[in-house]
This record gives structure tokens, C-alpha cells and sequence, in this order.
């Protein structure tokens, strides 16, 4: 028999991911739709001898084609061959729900309605009649909890035995239809047609209500009586800091950073020794010894050592947003947010810049309006991302040894001090007349389901494995090159092509003073990712084992102090470089996916510019003005 | 020899890694989120508020 | 009156919405004229506000509720 061809729609927070997850668990792959940056899931799963695809559409309320994700469901749908529709459905809000119901089977498309969230809706008291519904639209339903081994058995029990084509439209449907196609050839404005259209539907579906649906006494609900403490009054701020202090605890403190120092050591003291031995015992070249030790060990495992705090911190923010706490935080912000030029709902992405920016970048695109998008895009990168962190942590460690925690707390402050006073400039200037709205579905409160959060966790922090082994393996290889040979051969690392390149570079900071060939290289090489400033200067100042983490920046600061880089730098100069590295042009990833969120190669070369313009001034302003306050 | 067998293993995975990170960029991939959904966090509404 | 002027605890019935950037994604989110509505809360610093809609929770700022004319219902 050939492969059921199944595809899920619905409205967001259904459960709909949930249960596609239920249904494919690992056995998924993950694609893009033609032409944009939408992500296409499809899963694999076999049922009595019957092999199944399911993809999972984007979450939209509409189909009005409006976004480019209402755009992929119609277009999707409407394009190709399918054996089964499934609209999921949330049972506790299935009003709202069969708006996106009615327009489907406007279009010709026929649909098993999937009635999710079943416990939900009865905790609720609400109460659909099942078959009166099937009735009233025409079309097969079926109940669901979400996450059940029964509810899943029982969906693909069902899969398996609807036939689509048994099932005809009612009369109720098919007379709205024919309202809805005379709204359409009506004489009025376009405006006008569709605000009838939008009351045509919803008067359809009052009266499925009427006749299938017992909303009970619908009182406050579990969601609002949790909100009366989250989202309202003195209460909500203090606990959103500290919730956001505690993921940031686990992340940094309790899990990831011990995971991380426990990594560290496996990788570059007992790998990197046993490698160290056993290729000299096997007679590899030294030169050979050093590429793949002091080279490729040293820079990919500086960026490994930092993966299990990206993994922890993801998994914190997936669990934060199955929750639906995500939706409160921007509901509760919006109005501080929006004194800083920007909008509640681009908090969400922004925190996610703390760990990595580009996709706090892609984030962004669930911003309503254009100006806000724009904003966000451009000024996430001034945030002290998971890869600036141990620039900040090895030169405070190193100068600051009295306050190093402040320090890199102040350059977190100055980044976020620099992306408000951008983003209000940019919002008084290049997108000036541009409106912003606000408009927010609060979803109900809800247990995360554990599986559907690790998968997310994997499949975001398993980006980080594969830049480790590509690019910056690539990288590593490149700049061990780069610092142990010039055009006529091995050479000293002063004469090396990167002394060379790193001393161009340099000229320009002059008047910040850290214009030293090997701050120029690492700067350099900062551009493309910045997990390599680190691993530069650790190359370059002699110390081959600098770990890229907080928590070990201390051990390394203290190998540093006997070297040349403590006398390179000035505490001055020292606080300088970090104020630059903190602002300065994003690394080649960041710029391209702004490439590609913004719109063109404008953006991307501005983004890059103004940047290395905003970083060169205000190094230049603490070097300078330090100076002029007496520091050294 | 062992010098050499390292050198040919190594320029494989080079190859690998290049051309991976050619084809990302050809296709305007990222890594840096798995290829996945990435503003989202758990469900989608966080890049498909489709409102 | 309009939504904006509604107090916590009030319930609505829309009457229009007003041309805005937000009206066709409002009237697709379910408020339509004859729609009861009911005040949940304001955000702590006084904007958004949240609403109960067809029996789910929805923030809006205060200047989009604005361009909602609602009467008073009981």
C-alpha cells in the first residue's frame, strides 16, 4: 500500500507539535519550504503495516495569506495531493478555533477535526457533542488528550481507517459557502468584503456552537486565577527577575557551567595529553603534532566546552515557553520596552541573544510590525552572546582580579545600554514613521511536555555540534596555518601571516591603545565566530589551554599573568578591548542571517559598519577619557 | 607514514567540513540552530503568531 | 465608550471597530460587533491590557483598544 500522506493545521498553543511529536517521535526531518526561512518538519511513523508521513504545518489563526506562514498552509494545502487534513483543534477553545475550520472548508478542503486538549475543556466544563459537530460541519472528528500512548494509538487507529472522500460538506457549510462567494462578488471595497466575510464566518460558527458546543460556566479559569499573581500588580516584575535570574543560575552556576568545566578538562587536558602522546609515540611530525594539538584540539575544543551551557539554556527557555509564561513576560514588559524604542514581543527573541544572536535574529520575525522587526534585528548583536562571554570572563579575570564578576556584569550592561540608545535612535530616524501594535493570544498555562521540549533542546543545540566539527574545525586548521608559516615557509609566529594581517589591523586602534599585531588578529578573527578571540590570544600569547568558559577563565587568566599578554596590555587598554569586542561588527553568521532577515545586502553591510564604527568610538571614548582621568 | 595517513584523514574531514560549509552558505542555511524552527522555543508561536 | 475606557471586571459588547492596521487581525481573532468581552486585567505598569474573547485570554495595547467601540452589557 502506498505511504499515507497525512498533514497537520491548526491554530498556535493547540497542541498540535505535541502530538506530532507523539505521533513521529525522533523520526523527523527538517527542511525548508521553498523560498522562505519557515522551518518544514515531516515525520515517519508505520501503523499496521501502513507507512505514514506527517508535516507538520506552521501554527496560523487564518489563512488569509497574509504571512509567510499563513501563505505555506494555503499554498501547501491547496497544491497537494493529500490523504488526510487533520485541523487540530483546542477543545477548552474551540470557538476561536473553528474560525480557521470554517475557512479551510471554504476553500474545498476536506478535514478530520482533531478536538485536542479533551482534559483541558472538561476540567473547563466544556462539553461538545461529538457527533452533533460532525453533523453540523460534515466532517469526521476525533477526541485527544495531547500527550497519551491512547490518544496517539487512537489517532492513527483513525488515520488508518477515514476516508476522505466519504465526507461531503453539510448544509449549514454549504450555504455559507455560497454567502461568503456572494460577499466575493458583491460591489463593495475590499475592506468591506472581508470584515463581512470575518462576521459571515463567525456567525456560522455561532451557530455550530449552538448546537454542539455547552460552553458551561465558563467562571475564571485555572490560567487566570495563576495570572492574577504572574501578569498583574506589584508581583509580576519581581517574579519575572527572578525567574529570569534563576535560568540564568542554572545555566551559568548550577548545571551547565559544571558540565562545562567537567568537559573542559576531558577535552583539553586529558584528550589533548593523550593525543599529545600518543602521536609522538606513533612518529608523527611535529609540525603535524602541533596542527592537530595546539591547532584543531585547541579551537574546536574551546567551542565544544561552551555546548552544554547553549543545550542548558535552551532547554530552560523551550520549558519556559511550553508553559506559556513566555507570552506573560512580553505582556508584562511591553510598556518598559517600548520606552527603549522596541515592542513586548521582541523580548523573547532578545534574551535569546544572550545565548547565541542568530536566532534571536531569525526571532525576531514574530514581530507585528516592520519597524520593530528592524530594530530588533539590528541591535542584537550588541548582546553579550554565549560566545563573547569568555572574552569578558579571560580579560577581567585577568585585569579586574579584585572585581571580575562586575566587570563582565558592567560589559552585559553596556551592550544592553547600547542596543536601547540604538534602537531609539534608529526608531526616531530610518524607521521613524512606521507604527507598532501590540496583539497577543495569552494561552492557557500548561505542563510542558518533556518530549517535545527535548526534541526542540536537540534540535537547536545540535547546530552548535555541527559548527564545532565544520567551521570552526575549518577555522582552527586555517589559523594554525596562518600563525606558523609565511609565503616562504614555516616561519616564527612574529612573522607569520597572521603578524602580518594582525598589524594592519591594528593601526586603527592607535588612540585605544591596544594596537598590538596580536589584539589585531584576534579581532580579526573574531569576525568569523567569536568563540575564536579567545582561542587567538591563547595561540598567540603562548598559552595553548585557554579554556573559552567562564568558570575556568580565572585558571587561565592566572597562566596568562606570566606572559607576554600582561604586559601588552594596560588595565586601561585591557577594559578597552573588551568595551570593543563587546560592540564590535558580529561574527560572518550573525551578518548573514541579518542578510537574509532584513532583507538584502544593505542591511548586512550596514549592520557591519556601524557597528565597527559605534565599538572603534566608544573604546576610544573610555581609553581616551580614562586617560584623561588619570588611569592607566 | 603515520604522518601521512594523518594528513590524508585530515584533509578528508576538510573537505567535509568546507564543503558543508559552502553548501550552507549557498542555501542560506544557518547551524547555529539546527537547521530548526529557532525563535520559537518549544512551540511555535514564538515565529508563527500568524495573528 | 470604547474598550480602552473599560474598567477590570467589566463586561462588553462590542458595537464597531474602527479602521485601524489591526482590524482585520482582531475580526479574524474573533471580535466582531455583538461579541461580548470582558476586562481581565491591566499589565502591572498600566499597558496592555488582557481580555477575555470567546473564552480565551487576549493583550492588546490600550491605544488599539481605543478604536473599539463597546456599550456596557447587565
Amino acid at each position: 500500500m502506498s505511504t499515507l500522506a497525512v498533514a497537520l493545521t491548526g491554530n498556535p498553543n493547540t497542541g498540535k507539535s505535541t502530538i506530532f511529536n507523539e505521533l513521529t517521535g525522533a523520526r523527523q526531518k527538517i527542511g525548508n519550504w521553498p523560498g522562505v526561512t519557515v522551518d518544514k518538519k515531516v515525520g515517519y511513523t508505520r501503523y499496521k503495516d501502513r507507512a505514514i508521513s506527517v508535516v507538520d504545518l506552521p501554527g496560523t489563526y487564518s489563512v488569509n495569506a497574509r504571512s509567510p506562514e499563513e501563505k505555506i498552509v494555503i499554498d501547501y494545502l491547496m497544491n497537494t495531493k493529500l490523504d488526510l487534513v487533520v485541523d487540530v483543534v483546542d477543545s477548552s477553545n474551540i470557538e476561536r478555533n473553528l474560525y480557521l475550520t470554517v475557512q479551510l472548508l471554504e476553500k474545498g478542503i476536506p478535514l478530520l477535526i482533531d478536538l485536542n486538549m479533551q482534559d483541558d475543556a472538561k476540567r473547563r466544563g466544556v462539553r461538545i457533542d461529538t457527533k452533533k459537530l460532525e453533523e453540523c460541519l460534515g466532517m469526521p472528528c476525533v477526541e485527544t488528550v495531547g500527550r497519551s500512548k491512547k490518544s496517539t494509538q487512537h489517532l492513527l487507529d483513525v488515520f488508518t481507517s477515514t476516508i476522505m472522500a466519504q465526507y461531503q460538506p453539510s448544509e449549514l457549510v454549504k450555504n455559507h459557502i455560497a454567502k461568503v462567494e456572494e460577499i466575493e462578488a458583491s460591489s463593495k471595497s475590499d475592506a468591506e468584503k472581508l470584515e463581512a466575510i470575518s462576521e459571515a464566518r463567525y456567525a456560522l460558527i455561532d451557530k455550530v456552537m449552538a448546537q454542539a458546543v455547552d460552553m458551561g460556566n465558563v467562571g475564571q479559569s485555572r490560567s487566570e486565577k495563576i495570572d492574577h499573581y504572574l501578569a498583574n500588580g506589584i508581583l509580576a516584575l519581581p517574579i519575572f527577575l527572578v525567574i529570569l535570574y534563576a535560568v540564568f543560575q542554572i545555566t551559568f552556576t548550577w548545571i551547565g557551567q559544571p558540565i562545562a568545566d567537567a568537559l573542559d578538562e576531558l577535552i583539553n587536558t586529558d584528550f589533548l595529553d593523550f593525543m599529545t602522546g600518543t602521536l609522538t609515540d606513533a612518529g608523527v611530525a611535529d609540525w603535524m603534532v602541533s596542527l592537530v594539538c595546539d591547532g584543531i584540539i585547541a579551537g574546536v575544543g574551546a567551542v565544544l566546552t561552551f555546548v552544554p551551557l547553549i543545550f542548558v539554556l535552551f532547554f530552560c527557555l523551550s520549558f519556559l515557553d511550553g508553559t506559556g509564561y513566555m507570552a506573560r513576560i512580553a505582556f508584562i514588559m511591553d510598556p518598559i520596552m517600548r520606552r527603549c524604542g522596541l515592542t513586548g514581543k521582541g523580548l523573547m527573541p532578545l534574551m535569546m541573544g544572550f545565548g547565541c544572536g542568530v536566532p534571536a535574529i531569525m526571532g525576531a520575525r514574530a514581530l507585528d510590525s516592520e519597524k520593530d522587526r528592524m530594530v530588533s534585528i539590528l541591535i542584537t548583536p550588541f548582546l553579550t552572546c554565549g560566545a563573547k562571554l569568555p572574552i569578558m570572563a579571560l580579560f577581567a579575570a585577568m585585569f579586574f582580579p579584585d572585581n571580575a564578576a562586575n566587570v563582565v556584569f558592567a560589559m552585559y550592561i553596556i551592550g544592553v545600554v547600547m542596543a536601547i540608545v540604538v534602537a531609539k535612535g534608529l526608531g526616531a530616524t530610518m524607521f521613524k514613521d512606521k507604527g507598532s501594535t501590540f496583539l497577543l493570544e495569552l494561552p492557557p498555562y500548561r505542563m510542558p511536555d518533556m518530549k517535545s521540549v527535548l526534541l526542540e533542546t536537540w534540535d537547536k543545540g545540535k547546530g552548535y555540534l555541527v559548527k564545532a566539527g565544520t567551521i570552526i574545525f575549518a577555522a582552527s586548521v586555517l589559523l594554525w596555518v596562518m600563525s606558523n608559516y609565511n609565503f616562504s615557509g614555516p616561519c616564527e609566529i612574529e612573522d607569520s601571516i597572521l603578524a602580518t594581517l594582525g598589524s594592519w589591523m591594528s593601526v586603527l586602534f592607535t588612540f585605544q591603545g591596544f594596537d598590538t599585531w596580536e589584539a589585531g588578529a584576534a579581532i580579526l578573527s573574531g569576525i568569523m565566530a567569536k568563540e575564536t578571540v579567545v582561542a587567538t590570544i591563547g595561540i598567540l600569547y603562548g598559552v595553548a589551554d585557554v579554556s573559552t568558559e567562564a568558570g575556568d577563565a580565572l585558571d587561565s587568566a592566572a597562566q596568562m599573568m606570566g606572559t607576554d599578554m600582561a604586559t601588552a596590555f594596560t588595565t586601561l587598554s585591557a577594559l578597552a578591548f573588551m568595551v570593543f569586542s563587546q560592540l564590535y561588527t558580529p561574527c560572518v553568521t550573525a551578518l548573514g542571517t541579518i542578510k537574509k532577515e532584513a532583507g538584502g545586502w544593505k542591511w548586512m553591510i550596514f549592520s557591519a559598519v556601524y557597528q565597527f564604527a559605534i565599538a572603534w568610538f566608544v573604546a576610544l571614548l573610555v581609553y581616551q577619557g580614562g586617560r584623561l582621568l588619570g588611569f592607566e | 607514514m603515520a604522518t601521512f595517513i594523518l594528513g590524508v584523514l585530515l584533509l578528508v574531514a576538510l573537505f567535509f567540513a568546507v564543503r558543508h560549509i559552502v553548501r550552507n552558505f549557498r542555501d542560506g542555511k544557518e547551524d547555529c540552530c539546527g537547521g530548526s524552527c529557532p525563535g520559537c522555543s518549544g512551540s511555535c508561536k514564538g515565529c508563527h503568531p500568524g495573528i | 465608550m470604547t474598550l480602552k475606557d473599560g474598567k477590570t471586571g467589566m463586561e462588553l459588547k462590542i458595537a464597531e471597530i474602527g479602521d485601524s492596521a489591526l482590524k482585520e487581525r482582531l475580526m479574524t481573532m474573533g471580535l466582531i460587533p455583538g461579541t461580548k468581552v470582558q476586562i481581565l486585567r491591566s499589565a502591572p505598569l498600566g499597558d496592555p491590557i488582557a481580555i477575555r474573547v470567546r473564552s480565551y485570554n487576549l493583550a492588546l495595547r490600550r491605544a488599539d483598544a481605543e478604536k473599539i467601540e463597546v456599550e456596557q452589557v447587565g
